[in-house]
């Protein structure tokens, strides 16, 4: 279950495990009932999060997908530095933005 | 990722060490060549980087693979010709190599250590420090697509060109993260390090519109496409296995798949790339990759622009700042340099090494056989057999350590250039015989000393570039290491060619701090003042550096140089620079020494200290060995040793072997506790009478012993009673040490003393000797400060300052060999030897008159005759049977002066006067052996005798249409005149001057007349040679042929004269050679 944290015109979401393929489903149904819902800003807080397979990635993108046709934007926070290698190397940071678990780093 | 197990890291350490070594010099290269660039030579550091890089990032050292990475990205543009390697680059690689090196010698922490400043700087490098149009080389977009159309990358060409570069192939893969990965139970992460570690990732994309939107059905993300453009070594063939992934989903892209795109270049360095169109197709148009994505955090790019902004800049002064400010951060890292506990061995030498531990157990199998036999034969044979595997062995073993010194050479490029920017000097090193290799353990020690004697002839040497050329020299410095092998020694020297060290004020400064007394600065040497620099304390007061120009820790050099058992002699001229040259062991676990005994112990010291050996015998001791205050010296050729005496310096029993029942007994004449009287520390020297009076006078205990006497009459005169010397120098002084006998120089192995022992100073170690018996290893240096050597030394400089003296008193009244012969009664004559050719004895009677002339026949020819009393009013020659020929070999002819005995030669030191008997034929007179001696003149003699003998000669020089001149420089008036009559007789027209500074003058005054120069050797004021060289120094009259007149002729006056440029020598007043000479020396010029 993924926490869900509003404040003022913007909206975190915070999943509380490893975005897996088993946990997929669960998120993207999350996601979706919040796209649904009007949220254009949308936040997902990785701080929880040490490892994301295929199928999460895919979610991912598909939730960029879904903001980008409402003119919304997806943004991934807290990434650890692997992760956040990952998505560099991805080319993801082209689509999603990203910010590390400190801001200072590279 | 975790680190991985401690023997991968532990290589890749080393390796990245070695890697590194290399690094700092190619660097240096690099700069040196500026904008023409060696390609081979950035490569090289390039690659260095890269496989830094890639180990670093295998190993999960997230830290050393990012630096690495922005390093290699800057030495990919200097070798596209994009960036200038400019000093200022080259400093900011360099600093990161320095923090590169820190990261991989800390490799356990590098991941937590800081980076950024240099991340900062190499990042403003790379983005704006390169002119605009050039700037487009890094952002140059090219379109990457598949012959199918549909795909496109849009890459920077420099990511592509770089790949071309290192071989390797480019590739477009395309996964599934679904299939590829998911399905094979990966995730991403694992197939990014996958093929991060077998090549480069230049780009990715995953391509989103595959996936759909989130309310999509969920069976749709069935496919995530992930297209990587791949950059690797590894073949198509086997790239596809390697990834594990069909090979129809790898592409090789090829050079037709690569078009240059047109896009717009952005200007700006914004770091985020913000996408705003889900369009594959649009977004590559519109957003080209940056190549310094990892750059993007607000602060890093700040200052990364600050630089850049800097560097562009014309002005120098930001630019310098900026970097000092970016430097300061970083200068000095504080690297902990772990001793590496691994070395590297050639294979060959493994593969000997093995061959010879299988002989070495193929001899022990044949020992423990022929043991049972009991053989005696047999165990010599395996004896020997053993003696040479073990010495191989151990050969190979040593080798094994050896290490060149390049490696610690390679390192004073970098320090070179570094103090010559920072102090604003110019300084090329040369580095010669980095091959010669030393034990690991020297060239460990011998670094920090090195480093400081490097800084030192940078910082005090080498002088300001207008100093240099106000004093003549070339603007740039030169300092040169050099390293080369002499007598099984390796010797280094550093030498510049900067201001040298003037030992006047190194000597006063010494006095100044109260190091030495006034008196002992007047008699010390120019290389004992020079080697003031050595004293501790010396060093310290910071004053004395701005004074002498050196000395900052020279103390702590000669200490560490010491502690490795080396030598260190500085050779400097004041104005030309300074050599300091170090003698180091090959090794230091086994040294060649020599055995010395006393008494019953043995005593080793190590071949490097000693220069030779002496042995008086027990009748030329009371010659040889002198004393000079309380200090006995002994004379070994020109110079005077200080002797020191081993027992009484280690407070050892004086013992002495008997030679008649060879047993051993205490040596009577001297105890430990008077080792400071002032009585002779030579046994067996002391046997007249005042010697023991003193004795007798100051010690009472001796009486006891007076019925041993006799004895001694016999033991002076025995070979056991010689006196042994062995002559050792610490490099900076050289004294006598004298032991109770010379045994073998061996090969000892050298064992460290005991904690017990450690306070002992005059023992450097110990060893082991063939019998089992332990020898202490004597340290000549401890040994002479236990002796307080040093005031031993000065009273040695007294002594050969009173003996200078004297020879020079000598040297005013002109030595001279001259032939003492008798003619009338009571009348002495005397001519020089040198004139003469022989003595013969003949008959009275045999004396025939031929033509109103004397001859006499000999050998078939007949010899005129003639008497002084002819041409002098001298007493005419005695009447007597015996007559004594004295034979001249004057130009060409013989002639014999008829004399009375008793003739004889003699070395004599004259006043000679040259008015009360001057008349023809006698030149002066002079008092020898208390007898007033007129003194021949043999030419002016034969002359009055033979006029037609010299006529000849005469002609040839007047028929020249101008009269030759000769400067003449002589201090002896006598001989200054003599010298003028022979020359001016012989039609040259002279010039004369009483000493060099005035002959220096008047040539100068007449600087057209004299066509050559004759000098006289020792002069007041300014001596021949000194004339010599300041004729020869000078472009006006260094074609003048320069004739010294001398009456010491030594080999070594020669041969400095030769060196000093004197064309040739002449023994005083042989008029002969001296005319044959002139004539040469003008005939050639």
């Amino acid at each position: 279950m993924s926490e869900i944290i509003r404040e003022e015109n913007k909206i975190t979401i915070r999943p509380n495990d490893n975005i897996v393929a088993s946990m997929s489903h669960e998120l993207r149904e999350e996601l979706l009932s919040l796209i649904e819902g009007g949220e254009k800003g949308l936040i997902v807080d990785m701080k929880d999060v040490l490892m994301i397979d295929s199928v999460g990635i895919g979610v991912l993108v598909a939730a960029h997908n879904s903001l980008s046709k409402c003119d919304g934007k997806l943004t991934v926070i807290n990434l650890t530095e692997d992760l956040y290698h990952l998505f560099k190397t991805m080319r993801l940071d082209q689509h999603l933005e990203l910010k590390t678990s400190d801001e200072l780093k590279y | 990722m975790s680190i991985q197990d401690d023997e991968t890291l532990q290589l890749y350490v080393e390796e990245s060490l070695e890697q590194l070594a290399d690094v700092e010099n190619d660097l240096l290269i690099i700069e040196e060549a500026g904008a023409d660039i060696d390609i081979e030579m950035v490569n090289k550091v390039f690659r260095s980087a890269h496989s830094i890089k890639g180990g670093g990032g295998f190993l999960g050292l997230e830290t050393i693979k990012e630096l690495a990475h922005k390093m290699e990205n800057i030495l990919g543009l200097i070798r596209n010709h994009k960036i200038v390697p400019s000093p200022e680059v080259i400093n900011i690689l360099l600093l990161a190599f320095d923090k590169l090196r820190e990261l991989v010698n800390n490799v356990d922490q590098s991941n937590g250590m800081d980076i950024l400043e240099h991340i900062v700087a190499l990042t403003g490098l790379m983005s704006v420090s390169l002119p605009l149009d050039e700037k487009k080389g890094i952002s140059n977009m090219v379109d990457v697509r598949l012959s199918d159309g549909g795909i496109i990358f849009s890459v920077s060409e420099f990511d592509i060109s770089q790949a071309k570069k290192n071989r390797m192939f480019i590739y477009v893969v395309e996964y599934d993260l679904i299939h590829d990965v998911q399905k094979k139970g990966k995730t991403p992460i694992d197939i990014v390090r996958e093929m991060q570690e077998v090549g480069n990732i230049i780009d990715s994309k995953v391509d989103i519109n595959a996936v759909g939107t989130l309310d999509s059905d969920i069976s749709l993300l069935n496919r995530l496409p992930f297209l990587v453009l791949f950059s690797s070594i590894i073949e198509l063939d086997s790239i596809g296995s390697v990834l594990d992934i069909n090979e129809k989903c790898i592409r090789l892209v090829t050079e037709d798949m690569v078009a240059v795109s047109y896009e717009d270049i952005p200007s700006t360095t914004e770091p985020k790339l913000k996408e705003t169109s889900i369009q594959i197709e649009s977004e590559i148009e519109e957003k080209p990759l940056k190549l310094d994505e990892k750059v993007d955090t607000p602060e890093i790019h700040a200052k990364a622009e600050a630089i850049s902004e800097a560097l562009s800049m014309e002005e120098d002064i930001p630019t310098k700042k900026v970097l000092k400010d970016i430097m300061t951060g970083i200068d000095a890292p504080t690297i902990k340099s772990k001793a590496t506990a691994s070395i590297r061995v050639q294979l060959s030498l493994l593969d000997a090494l093995m061959t010879l531990a299988g002989e070495l157990v193929l001899s022990r199998n044949q020992l423990l056989q022929v043991i049972g036999s009991y053989d005696p034969h047999d165990l010599e044979l395996i004896g020997q057999k053993l003696d040479i595997v073990t010495s191989e062995l151990q050969e190979a073993i040593m080798l094994t350590r050896m290490q060149p010194i390049g490696n610690v050479f390679n390192k004073f490029p970098r320090v070179v250039r570094d103090m010559a920017k920072s102090l604003n000097k110019e300084v090329e090193l040369t580095l010669e015989g980095q091959e010669v290799e030393l034990d690991k353990t020297i060239i460990e020690a011998i670094s920090d000393p090195l480093t400081h004697l490097v800084r030192n002839s940078v910082d005090h040497g080498i002088e300001m570039p207008d100093e240099r050329i106000q004093a003549g020299k070339d603007e740039q410095g030169r300092i040169s290491l050099r390293a080369y092998h002499e007598a099984g020694q390796v010797n280094i020297e550093i030498s510049d060619d900067g201001g040298g060290l003037d030992e006047k004020r190194l000597a006063a400064a010494a006095v100044l701090k109260e190091l030495i007394t006034e008196d002992q600065a007047r008699v010390m040497s120019k290389k004992e003042k020079i080697n003031l620099i050595f004293t501790p304390g010396f060093s310290t007061a910071d004053k004395i550096t701005d004074v002498s120009g050196r000395g900052v820790g020279m103390d702590v050099v000669k200490t560490n140089l010491d502690k490795l058992g080396g030598v260190i002699e500085i050779d400097s001229q004041i104005g030309e620079g300074t050599t300091i040259r170090i003698k180091l062991p090959l090794t230091l676990a086994i040294i060649p020494s020599q055995i010395v005994s006393l008494g019953k112990e043995r005593y080793a010291i190590p071949q490097v200290n000693i220069d030779e050996l002496m042995r008086i015998s027990a009748n030329k001791v009371k010659n040889k060995i002198e004393k000079v205050g309380d200090a006995e010296v002994v004379r070994l050729r020109e110079q005077l040793l200080p002797l020191l005496n081993l027992a009484d310096i280690l407070g050892v029993e004086r013992t002495y072997v008997d030679s008649k029942d060879g047993i051993e007994r205490r040596d009577r004449r001297t105890k430990i506790a008077d080792r400071r009287s002032k009585k002779s520390l030579i046994p067996m020297s002391d046997d007249d009478n005042a010697e023991e009076d003193l004795e007798t006078s100051t010690e009472e205990s001796n009486l006891s012993d007076q019925n041993e006497r006799p004895e001694d009459i016999d033991r002076r005169y025995h070979a056991k009673s010689a006196v042994n010397i062995v002559v050792v120098s610490t490099g900076v002084f050289t004294y006598g040490l004298v032991v109770g006998g010379l045994l073998d120089s061996e090969e000892i192995v050298v064992k460290p003393l005991g904690r017990h022992l450690r306070h002992c100073q005059g023992y450097a170690g110990a060893t082991i000797m063939g019998d089992g018996h332990v020898a202490l290893i004597l340290d000549v240096a401890g040994i002479a400060r236990m002796a307080e050597l040093s005031s031993l030394e000065s009273i040695h400089r007294l002594a050969e300052a009173t003996i200078e003296k004297e020879i020079d008193k000598k040297l005013i009244h002109e030595v001279q060999s001259l032939l003492v012969f008798m003619n009338g009664e009571n009348e002495q004559f005397a001519v020089p030897l040198d004139q003469v050719a022989r003595i013969e004895k003949i008959k009275a009677k045999s004396i025939e008159l031929v033509s109103g002339k004397r001859v006499i026949q000999y050998r078939e020819a007949s010899l005129p005759l003639f008497t002084i009393d002819e041409v002098a009013n001298v007493k005419p020659l005695e009447d007597k049977e015996d007559l004594k020929v004295i034979v001249f070999n004057i130009t060409g002819k013989e002639v014999g002066l008829l004399t009375t005995g008793p003739v004889d030669a003699m070395e004599v030191s004259i006043e000679i006067d040259d008015t009360i008997f001057r008349q023809t034929g006698i030149m002066g007179s002079a008092i020898i052996g208390e007898h007033t001696t007129l003194l021949i003149d043999i030419y002016e003699m034969l002359e009055t005798l033979n006029p037609g003998w010299f006529t000849g000669r005469e002609k040839t020089q007047l028929e020249k249409d101008k009269v030759t001149t000769i400067l003449l420089a002589e201090d002896s008036n006598f001989f200054r005149k003599k010298v003028t009559k022979i020359l001016k007789d012989e039609g040259y027209d002279v010039i004369e001057a009483e000493d060099g500074m005035i002959a220096w003058n008047l040539l100068k005054e007449h600087a057209d007349e004299v066509s050559l120069v004759v000098t006289d050797i020792e002069m007041p004021n300014m001596d021949g040679l000194s004339l010599t060289l300041k004729i020869k120094e000078d472009n006006r009259f260094s074609h003048l042929p320069v004739i010294t007149l001398t009456c010491l002729a030594g080999e070594d006056d020669i041969k400095k004269g030769e060196a000093i440029g004197v064309d040739d020598y002449n023994i005083k007043l042989d008029r002969e050679s001296l005319m044959k000479s002139i004539q040469t020396h003008l005939h050639k010029s």
